[in-house]
């Protein structure tokens, strides 16, 4: 008699456990989705998408956003005399430069009708 | 426990379908106002014609300058800011000295790179929209949207200038705090002797 109680006990057990087991997954994966739409969200809110060139699209341009050398950049502690501004100066121009340069524009002329072509009356 | 499990897969499923629904419906309202001609437009064109394969190919070339152009200059910004303009300030108080002006334009550039970065945001977003828009059977508002392209493209240009004109200025600015550095150890020398 106790044998059969706990046959049937044993039985009706694992009838909850696989209803339960399938509501688990089920929930795991809805969760798991949601993470991923919050995440794709946050991903393109936050701009992180304009910077990202592993995007498709963006193959021919990838390898030359490559830093060349790693920029250690002035001390922001210590003295401030001749030769640490001197420093700074230095290292500033090269950045200055480097941001002046012609080809470093977002110029009109890209998408201009004359550029792309376009007959508009 | 079952039903209160239920309750709950039920309701987060429901929570996922009610986004990807919203999510859909702004793209969708973003992507049919871009084009559409509103009432206030004046300029209504009788006619526009392009090569569509030819204009779409060329602005894939122009979107990939762009984002290779927006990923070097971001990074030159971000060292200009943190690594020389925010380390030198810090320095200049440190060393007890009058660096007013220099926080001051280092904090107006700091204020406009991240209006750059929200400018360049919206002018990608609508980039991407003008390269997936239907061209062939849509032109004049294929041409409307270009239009509004390019006014986010000229304000991304705007930010751009002001940020070499900002970066100039610091660079003025740090000239007259050397000379005025300069100017008070000869002062304190001469006093000295």
């Amino acid at each position: 008699m106790q044998q059969q109680n706990s046959h049937d006990e044993t039985s009706a057990r694992g009838a909850r456990q696989k209803p339960l087991l399938a509501w688990m997954i089920t929930g795991s994966v809805i969760v798991s989705l949601l993470l991923v739409i919050l995440s794709m969200w946050l991903y393109n809110l936050s701009g992180a998408a304009q910077l990202d060139l592993s995007r498709p699209g963006y193959q021919d341009v990838r390898a030359k956003a490559q830093q060349s050398q790693p920029f250690e950049g002035f001390d922001s502690t210590g003295a401030l005399d001749s030769t640490s501004l001197d420093a700074f100066e230095n290292l500033y121009r090269k950045q200055q430069q480097d941001i002046n340069q012609k080809d470093k524009r977002f110029d009109a002329a890209s998408l201009d009708d004359a550029h792309l072509e376009i007959h508009v009356e | 426990m079952r039903r209160i499990l239920a309750i709950l897969l039920i309701g987060t499923a429901l929570g996922v379908g009610l986004l990807a629904i919203e999510t859909q419906t702004a793209r969708a309202v973003e992507a049919g106002e871009q084009g559409r001609l509103k009432p206030s437009d004046l300029s209504i064109y009788n006619s526009v014609t392009m090569d569509c394969l030819a204009v779409k190919f060329k602005l894939g070339k122009v979107h990939q300058q762009d984002g290779l152009l927006r990923v070097t200059l971001g990074q030159s910004y971000e060292t200009i800011s943190t690594k020389l303009m925010a380390r030198l300030n810090a320095r200049v108080v440190e060393n007890k000295l009058d660096g007013s002006t220099l926080i001051k334009t280092a904090a107006e550039f700091e204020k406009t790179l991240g209006t750059f970065r929200d400018d360049y945001r919206r002018y990608e977003v609508a980039m991407n929209n003008l390269m997936k828009m239907d061209c062939q059977s849509q032109m004049q508002a294929y041409y409307t949207a270009l239009q509004s392209t390019r006014e986010l493209r000229e304000a991304v240009n705007t930010d751009v200038r002001k940020l070499s004109s900002l970066v100039s200025q610091y660079d003025r600015e740090f000239r007259e705090f050397r000379e005025q550095l300069n100017a008070k150890e000869g002062d304190r020398d001469a006093a000295t002797e």
